[in-house]
């Protein structure tokens, strides 16, 4: 897997609790999840659970926490992809 | 302090997972005995994030490791790693508001709800902004982030001394927690 479609794959993730579609539809490695796209830390978690998911994976607390943006996701992704 | 505002509406009922993942064993035995068990947990959320946002005021590292923040309704407590901090809820039509506190008294708490097309973060400082006028007994100041972090009254150029804010905001409401030494 490319990390182009990990990107994809975890913006699609986000698409239904992200309350800022229209940033939502320019987005980056650098928007913020919580700030940019308007999710709440509650659908924050969800959006970790949906994650660990979709990639088979189990992301700590630790992992959690540094997901502030949706190049971090992409990079904690595919590091634990990695490992 | 520290305060959350959870619209209840907005956050219907959480997931099975979602619960697993945030509370711990005796909070999820609370749940399973509450007789509106979504609002319970809810709750329980608030008074995490509002200790979250109290402590992490003094410790930006800190992790908000959810099942860790062990919430005693019954004592209007929060516990984390040994240290404890009280927590006031305050609940109204439709969601439902928790503040923690670092002083001997409750803080000033306000919540309202707003228009869905109006932004939510000036809401919320208009909200505080007309708290702290009333306690303060005047309106120079300004609600400040400094370097993006929580927020901070400040007077003059300064922070202003004994008086602290926090600002929550959850799909239609918008709330916040003031407290003034002295008032």
């Amino acid at each position: 897997m490319t990390e182009k479609e990990t990107f994809s794959r975890i913006v699609k993730i986000i698409k239904p609790f992200a309350k800022n579609q229209e940033a939502l539809s320019q987005v980056t490695p650098e928007t913020k999840i919580l700030e940019d796209l308007k999710v709440n830390s509650a659908r924050l978690v969800d959006i970790i659970l949906e994650m660990e998911s979709e990639f088979d994976i189990e992301l700590g607390d630790e992992d959690a926490d540094q997901v502030r943006t949706v190049g971090d996701a992409v990079r904690i992704i595919e590091g634990k992809l990695a490992a | 302090v520290g305060n959350d505002v959870v619209d209840l509406a907005d956050a219907g009922t959480p997931a099975p997972r979602f619960v697993a993942r945030v509370l711990a064993p005796e909070e999820r035995a609370l749940v399973d005995r509450a007789s509106d068990q979504p609002a319970l947990v809810w709750r329980l959320w608030a008074a995490k994030e509002a200790a979250f946002k109290l402590w992490a005021r003094a410790d930006r590292r800190l992790v908000f490791t959810h099942r860790r923040f062990r919430v005693d309704p019954a004592a209007g407590a929060v516990e984390h790693d040994g240290r404890t901090v009280r927590v006031s809820w305050h609940d109204g039509p439709g969601y439902v508001g928790c503040c923690a506190f670092a002083g001997a008294a409750p803080p000033r708490v306000a919540v309202t709800p707003i228009d869905r097309a109006t932004d939510p973060s000036q809401a919320v400082r208009r909200l505080a902004g007309r708290l702290l006028a009333r306690l303060l007994g005047h309106d120079d100041f300004e609600i400040l982030r400094p370097a993006g972090g929580p927020p901070e009254v400040w007077r003059r150029g300064a922070p202003a001394p004994g008086v602290a804010v926090s600002l929550s905001h959850d799909g239609g409401f918008v709330g916040c927690a003031v407290a003034v030494e002295g008032a």
